[in-house]
C-alpha cells in the first residue's frame, strides 16, 4: 500500500482532473467532425476480490471487509482523430464479510451486501511505438447494506464520488491477431458524499473527503483490430482507492439532534478478472 | 461475607442510569430540588402544532425504561450521548473490587489508586470504605477522576462518584435492597463526532425480590447533559424527575410497568421546559415497547400533549395547544419513529 501511496506524490489531483477534462472534451468535436472510425461494442463479465477498510483519526482499524463480487458490464470504444476512446459501464454485486466494531467499540462480525455501479470515460492519445497517454473521468456509486448482528443494528448507505485520472498505456503484438495491453492510472477526486439510512435517525448525507486512486490493468485481446467482426478480451485489473475522512454532520430525528456521524478514512482495493466479447462495426 | 455487586442488579441499575442520563438530567422529587441546589426550572414551553411531536419524542426518550441502548454497526462513525451512561455502568461493577483493595482492618480507610486506561490516559480512583471491612456497606463510596482516559474509542475527563446509600441483604442473592447515588462532575466524553458533558446526581434504588419481581426507582435533583453533535449544540435538563419501574412475574417472564414524572427542559424546544406526568403506567410484556400507557406533557398557558401507547408498535400523540381541554390535533406514530 505504501508503494501505491508513494506513487501519488508526483501527481497533483486537481491538475490531473483538468487535464483529463481537457483531453476528453476533444472527443465530441472529433465526433461532430465525422473523424471517427467504426464503433466497437462489447459486453464483459467477471469477478473481483473486494477489500474495504475504514480507519479512525488515529489510524486505528474500524472495519475490514473482504469478499468476492460478480461483475458485468458494457463497453463502447472507437478512434476519433488522434484519440482512442472508450466508455464503460459496469455493475458489481455480492457480499463481503465484515470484521469490525460497533458504535460502542465492541468487536463485531457480520456481512455487508454490495451493489457497485461504475461509469468511466477514457481517452488515449497514441504516442508511437505502442505507447499512449490517457485521461479518464469516472463516477462510482456504491450501495452498501450492512447487516445487523444481535442487538447491534445494521443500516444501508450509498456512496457517490467522481474521479479523474491520467494514465499510460503500452500495447504490443504477441502474434497474429493477439495483442497485450498494459495500462495504469493515477488520479483522484474531490469529496463525494454518502447517504446513510440509520435506524434511529432521519436519513443523512455526509460529505466524503477527497480521494486518490491508482489502477493497473493487463489485457489480452484476440482478433484483428482494424477489421469488422468479433474479437475477445481477457483482463486482470487492480484498483486502489483511498478517501479521506469527511466532516461530521448532526443526526436528527423529528428535527431534534440525536447524534452525529462522519465517514472515516476509507481504503478500497479490488483485484478482478474479466472476459469480454467485442463486436467492431 | 464480602458483598459483590452481581451482574443482575448492575444491569438493572445500568438501565435506570441510562434512562436518567438519556433524559438529560434530573433531580430528586420536586421538594428536594431547592435543598440540593438545583438550578431554577426553565420557563414553560408553549406546545404547538410545530413542536408537539418533538416534545413527545423528548419526553419519551427522557424515560430510561423506554430508551433502548442499541448500538450500530460501523459504516459511518456514529456517536451519541450514551457514553457517559455506559461508563457509569461499567464502573459500578468495579466498586466492590475497589473497596476490597482497601487495606484491611483500617476503619474509615480511603484508598487512592491510579490506573492506566486502555488506549491512553488515566483513571484515579478514591475508594472510601467507612468501616474498613472491605465490603460494600452504606456510606461506602468511590470517586473516579478521568484524565484523558480512553474509553471505547472516546476520551473522558472529569469526575464520577458512586455512593452506597443503603444496603439490606446481599446483592449476590435475592432478596436484597440497594440504593446507590451516582454523581457526575463535569464528566465529559469526546468522540470523533460528539462531545457530551454531564453534571448532576442520580439516585438509584432497587428492591429485588426475584429476577422477575423487582421494584426500581430513580430520582435526581439535578442532572444535565450538554452535547455538541458535529457543530450543533444540544442540551437537556431534568428537574424533579422520578421514574419507577416494577417487574412482576408473568408466566416464565415478567411484566414491566413504568412511570415517569418530572420536569424536562431541552434545546429541542428552545431551552424551555415541560412537565411530564404519567396518567397510566406504560406496561410491556415481552415486547420491545409498551403496549399500553399514557403520558401527559404540560407546557405554557395550559397547553398539553397527550401520548398514548395504542400497541407495542404504535402510539398516538395529541395536542391541546390552547389548553381548553380538547385535543384538536393528533398524529399516529410508530414507536420506532420516536425512539
Amino acid at each position: 500500500m505504501s508503494l501505491v501511496a508513494g506513487a501519488f506524490s508526483g501527481v497533483k489531483r486537481l491538475r490531473g482532473g483538468w487535464l483529463a477534462a481537457a483531453l476528453l472534451t476533444g472527443l465530441p468535436g472529433a465526433v461532430r467532425a465525422g473523424a471517427c472510425d467504426a464503433l466497437a461494442l462489447g459486453t464483459l463479465a467477471g469477478a473481483e476480490r473486494s477489500r474495504w477498510e475504514e480507519f479512525d483519526a488515529r489510524g486505528g482499524s474500524l472495519v475490514r471487509e473482504r469478499g468476492t463480487l460478480a461483475m458485468a458490464g458494457l463497453r463502447a470504444g472507437g478512434h476519433c482523430s488522434a484519440l482512442d476512446w472508450e466508455a464503460a459501464f459496469s455493475r458489481s454485486q455480492g457480499t463481503r464479510g465484515y470484521d469490525g466494531v460497533s458504535s460502542t467499540q465492541q468487536a463485531l462480525q457480520t456481512h455487508s451486501r454490495l451493489r457497485v455501479q461504475a461509469l468511466e470515460l477514457s481517452a488515449w492519445r497514441p504516442l508511437g511505438a505502442g505507447w499512449a497517454l490517457g485521461a479518464q473521468l469516472g463516477h462510482h456509486q456504491v450501495r452498501r447494506d450492512i447487516a445487523g448482528s444481535g442487538p447491534v443494528l445494521g443500516y444501508a448507505e450509498r456512496f457517490d464520488a467522481a474521479q479523474a485520472a491520467l494514465g499510460a498505456r503500452y500495447q504490443a503484438a504477441l502474434g497474429a491477431g493477439l495483442r497485450l495491453t498494459a495500462s495504469g492510472w493515477l488520479g483522484g477526486g474531490p469529496g463525494g458524499r454518502v447517504k446513510v439510512d440509520l435506524p434511529n435517525a432521519e436519513p443523512a448525507v455526509l460529505p466524503l473527503g477527497s480521494s486518490r486512486l491508482a489502477a493497473l490493468a493487463l489485457q489480452l485481446e484476440g482478433g484483428e483490430p482494424a477489421q469488422a467482426g468479433w474479437s475477445w478480451q481477457a483482463a486482470l485489473a487492480y484498483r486502489f482507492e483511498e478517501s479521506r475522512a469527511g466532516a461530521a454532520r448532526p443526526l436528527l430525528r423529528n428535527g431534534v439532534p440525536v447524534g452525529a456521524a462522519l465517514q472515516p478514512r476509507t481504503v478500497q482495493q479490488h483485484l478482478g478478472a474479466s472476459a469480454a466479447a467485442v463486436y467492431r462495426f | 461475607m464480602r458483598a459483590a455487586l452481581t451482574p443482575l442488579p448492575l444491569a438493572t441499575l445500568a438501565a435506570l442510569a441510562a434512562s436518567a442520563l438519556l433524559a438529560g438530567c434530573g433531580g430528586g422529587s420536586g421538594g428536594d430540588s431547592a435543598a440540593l441546589g438545583a438550578p431554577a426550572p426553565a420557563a414553560p414551553a408553549a406546545l404547538t402544532a410545530a413542536n408537539y411531536v418533538a416534545v413527545a419524542q423528548e419526553a419519551l426518550s427522557s424515560s430510561s425504561y423506554l430508551a433502548s441502548a442499541a448500538s450500530l454497526v460501523t459504516g459511518a462513525q456514529v456517536g451519541d450521548a450514551s457514553t457517559l451512561v455506559r461508563f457509569g455502568q461499567d464502573q459500578a461493577g468495579k466498586l466492590a473490587g475497589w473497596l476490597n483493595a482497601a487495606p484491611a482492618q483500617a476503619v474509615g480507610v480511603v484508598q487512592t489508586q491510579t490506573e492506566p486506561c486502555w488506549g491512553g490516559g488515566t483513571l484515579t480512583i478514591r475508594a472510601s470504605d467507612l468501616n474498613g471491612n472491605g465490603q460494600v456497606d452504606p456510606g461506602d463510596s468511590a470517586t473516579l477522576t478521568a484524565s484523558n482516559c480512553a474509553y471505547r474509542g472516546e476520551t473522558l475527563n472529569g469526575q464520577l462518584s458512586l455512593t452506597v446509600d443503603s444496603l439490606a441483604g446481599d446483592p449476590d442473592t435475592f432478596p436484597y435492597k440497594l440504593a446507590v447515588t451516582l454523581g457526575f462532575g463535569q464528566l465529559s466524553a469526546q468522540s470523533a463526532t460528539v462531545r457530551t458533558v454531564g453534571n448532576g446526581n442520580l439516585a438509584l434504588s432497587i428492591d429485588a425480590r426475584a429476577a422477575n419481581d423487582q421494584s426500581l426507582a430513580l430520582r435526581t435533583s439535578s442532572l444535565s447533559l450538554s452535547s455538541t453533535y458535529a457543530s450543533t449544540r444540544y442540551d437537556k435538563t431534568l428537574s424533579g424527575y422520578a421514574s419507577t419501574s416494577t417487574l412482576s412475574p408473568a408466566g416464565s417472564g415478567y411484566t414491566a410497568s413504568t412511570t415517569v414524572n418530572g420536569t424536562l427542559s431541552s434545546s429541542a424546544f428552545g431551552a424551555k421546559s415541560v412537565v411530564i406526568e404519567t396518567l397510566a403506567p406504560f406496561v410491556s410484556s415481552g415486547q420491545a415497547h409498551p403496549g399500553s400507557g399514557r403520558l401527559l406533557i404540560s407546557g405554557a398557558a395550559g397547553s398539553k400533549v397527550r401520548v398514548t401507547a395504542t400497541s407495542a408498535s404504535a402510539l398516538l400523540i395529541e395536542l391541546d395547544a390552547d389548553g381548553n381541554g380538547t385535543y384538536e390535533t393528533a398524529t399516529p406514530k410508530g414507536w420506532s419513529e420516536l425512539l
